[in-house]
């Protein structure tokens, strides 16, 4: 009985094959999509609960709001426990794709920050971290969770804690005071570096964000300055025959590149800060200036008015090799090579304006990011998404912007005073 | 004829002079040319050496201190190092089941078709109910994709009969008004993401919605691409236009190069 129940099986399924017919199957379908929502990201940041609290939110919202890659949204007063599971309904309810809860507590007179991301339609925790700091360094740690939920949200390192040193601009025109000033990259906590009694310009970064180098101007000549953040401590790379200006580090912090001009000519030279033995770069009967190392310390890239107006050239940081990267047209200046290596931003001047713009190392795939009245001098965050210059309309003060490398986020930075020539720090460790 | 007399007084003056020049080149080239290389390091002449020893022997010059000294503030230094490495404490466990993990947390299932597997999780918002296919509507909008947009629906598999191709619109459009590309990271806009999910017989979410292991891809970037392209399929369900007795499979490649150009 039963070998005659398994033959008629066989028979069924033989027939069926016979006869061409398909046996039901679930099918898959494909679909593709091409397009998206490319507003930015919409996530919630409620005040975290305890004393800072909201201070904290607030900064961490405005952070990631200025990104151009968030949009945090008003939580209309509405909290969410750190200890306890968020009710995703209502995040979701207000749009929020994630969400981000906290609390703040002082523990043995110790900041102690817990905080939570979440994903709000897949009811998961994205982050779940603690940090800990002296109460007067919340702002600090709320850098340090702006860029860790930076990067959990777009795989990309944060930029936000960081500082920018720059030059303070102040007084009218006969009387302009050009003091030098370091701030957090969101404009908190300004201070000024020198008195006004000279003139600073061209401040740049060590790699370690504890040392500057700038020019000093005075009526005697200029001066290069190393300036250790963390002590006050200033010293000179001594008195040059000629000029010495547009000074920059090596990326290991034991060089600092800069111009020397005599007698109408300027070439670059490097300083080994161990030994201060000093090297000259180029030797070219034209206006050498502006160099700036590659992330990798291999490159120096500047520019040169070696082929009858000022373009971008790169060399071997011992010197020589020098090729011209930069064909467009109008005059290229004040190049700086990106920390990732993958770019390098410049001013351009042309057309009777002032152009940002960036292109690859070996001049390729150039493009313009900013246009104005006067666009220059731009200086990369430390993760080579966002560029820092100063904007100056006619007739009008010098402010700071910030543009995104794709050249679609051009913002005002927050610092609303007069301010040129900045220089962003690499991450502070 | 002596040798004496062979040289003219032409070719005397002729060879002084090129010696004349050659040395008036070398003579010429040597305040100018100090070259990286040649000669020794010290090629710029430093006026005010001995500043150097002053300033590393710890003191300021007296020029500098004078200028610095009376308003140059000492940055306000954050504290050096107060916060420890952020992966080294997790925030306490909380009450509710497991919402902190120390390790990565790994993508649970995500069945709507399940909820005991969330018990405290309110019902799915009256707003995603009534978010329901409007065929009508979608004929429309399959009428404004026009012609240039890749056909929206291939089931796989030989089926002979599923849903229509306003259908599959309308499911393509809903995506892609909640799916937000990593555009403006490096390396966001070449990350193609294939989400796969099934639906229950009445178009809810059934089982996980998976994007082949790329939301655990080490690869920041890549992983931040995954998630998003899931939360898209997560925000957009359910699908009732897409209900089948039998259920359906899915699969959705989102294409960030062609969405973020």
């Amino acid at each position: 009985m039963r070998m005659s129940a398994a033959a008629l099986l066989i028979a069924c399924l033989v027939l069926a094959g016979l006869s061409g017919v398909p046996a039901p199957a679930r099918a898959e379908i494909e679909v593709d999509v091409n397009r998206g929502d490319i507003r930015p990201l919409p996530l919630s940041i409620p005040d975290f609960s305890g004393d800072r609290g909201g201070d904290i939110a607030r900064v961490i919202s405005d952070n990631l709001g200025r990104s151009g890659l968030f949009a945090p949204i008003d939580s209309g007063g509405r909290t969410a426990e750190v200890s306890t599971e968020p009710d995703f309904a209502v995040w979701k309810s207000l749009g929020a794709q994630a969400l981000l809860n906290g609390q703040v507590n002082l523990v043995d007179g110790r900041l102690q920050v817990d905080f939570r991301l979440w994903d709000t339609f897949a009811g998961q925790q994205l982050l779940g971290l603690q940090f800990t700091s002296t109460p007067e360094n919340w702002r600090r740690v709320a850098h340090k969770i702006s860029d860790a939920v930076y990067e959990r949200l777009t795989g990309e390192k944060g930029y936000f804690d960081s500082r920018v040193v720059f030059v303070s601009e102040s007084g009218g025109r006969l009387n302009r005071t050009l003091r030098l000033a370091v701030m957090d990259q969101d404009g908190a906590n300004p201070s000024y570096l020198t008195d006004g009694s000279e003139i600073a310009l061209s401040p740049r970064f060590s790699a370690s964000s504890q040392e500057i180098t700038y020019m000093s101007l005075r009526p005697s000549g200029s001066t290069v300055y190393l300036l250790n953040l963390e002590t006050g401590r200033r010293e000179s790379l001594g008195q040059f025959q000629g000029m010495v200006f547009a000074p920059r580090f090596s990326p290991d912090g034991a060089q600092v590149a800069f111009a020397v001009e005599r007698n109408g000519n300027s070439d670059i030279w490097v300083m080994n800060l161990v030994n201060r033995q000093s090297r000259r770069l180029t030797s070219d009967p034209a206006i050498d200036t502006s160099p700036a190392f590659s992330p990798d310390g291999s490159k120096v890239v500047f520019n040169s008015d070696r082929g009858g107006s000022p373009q971008l050239y790169v060399m071997d940081a011992s010197g020589g090799g020098a090729r011209r990267i930069s064909f467009g047209e109008g005059r290229y200046t004040s190049p700086v090579w990106s920390p990732n290596g993958d770019h390098i931003a410049f001013t351009r001047q042309s057309g009777g304006k002032f152009h940002i713009g960036v292109m690859r190392p070996d001049g390729s795939d150039e493009r313009t990011l900013t246009s104005s009245y006067m666009d220059e001098g731009p200086t990369w965050a430390p993760n080579s998404r966002v560029l820092l210059f100063s904007r100056q309309e006619a007739g009008g003060e010098p402010r700071l912007w910030t543009v995104d490398v794709t050249g679609r986020i051009l913002k005002p930075a927050p610092y609303s005073s007069g301010a040129s020539d900045p220089a962003w720090s690499p991450l502070i460790n | 004829m002596t040798l004496t007399s062979r040289i003219s007084p032409a070719f005397l003056a002729s060879g002084l002079l090129h010696l004349a020049v050659l040395a008036a080149l070398v003579l010429v080239r040597a305040p100018a040319g100090d070259p990286a290389g040649e000669g020794p390091p010290v090629a710029v002449r430093l006026v005010t050496s001995g500043d150097f020893a002053a300033a590393q022997a710890d003191s300021v010059p007296a020029a500098d201190a004078a200028s610095a000294a009376p308003s140059t503030p000492v940055p306000a230094e954050p504290e050096p190092a107060p916060i420890p490495p952020p992966p080294a404490v997790p925030t306490p466990t909380p009450p509710k089941p497991k919402p902190v993990q120390k390790s990565p947390p790994t993508l649970a299932p995500r069945s709507v078709a399940t909820p005991a597997a969330a018990p405290a999780r309110p019902p799915a918002p009256a707003k995603r109910a009534s978010g329901g296919l409007d065929l009508d509507a979608l004929a429309g909008q399959v009428a404004r994709l026009g012609g240039s947009r890749p056909g929206p629906a291939v089931p796989a598999g030989g089926a002979t009969s599923g849903p229509s191709a306003a259908t599959l619109a309308g499911l393509q459009d809903q995506l892609q008004r909640r799916w937000t590309p990593n555009c403006e990271v490096e390396g966001g806009r070449d990350v193609r993401v294939r989400v796969s999910f099934g639906l229950s017989p009445g178009g809810d979410l059934a089982g996980a919605v998976e994007a082949g292991g790329l939301e655990r891809s080490d690869n920041a970037v890549v992983r931040a691409a995954a998630e998003r392209a899931i939360r898209a399929v997560l925000q957009a369900a359910p699908f009732p236009a897409l209900a089948s007795p039998a259920g359906q499979r899915i699969a959705v490649n989102f294409n960030a190069r062609e969405a973020c150009s």
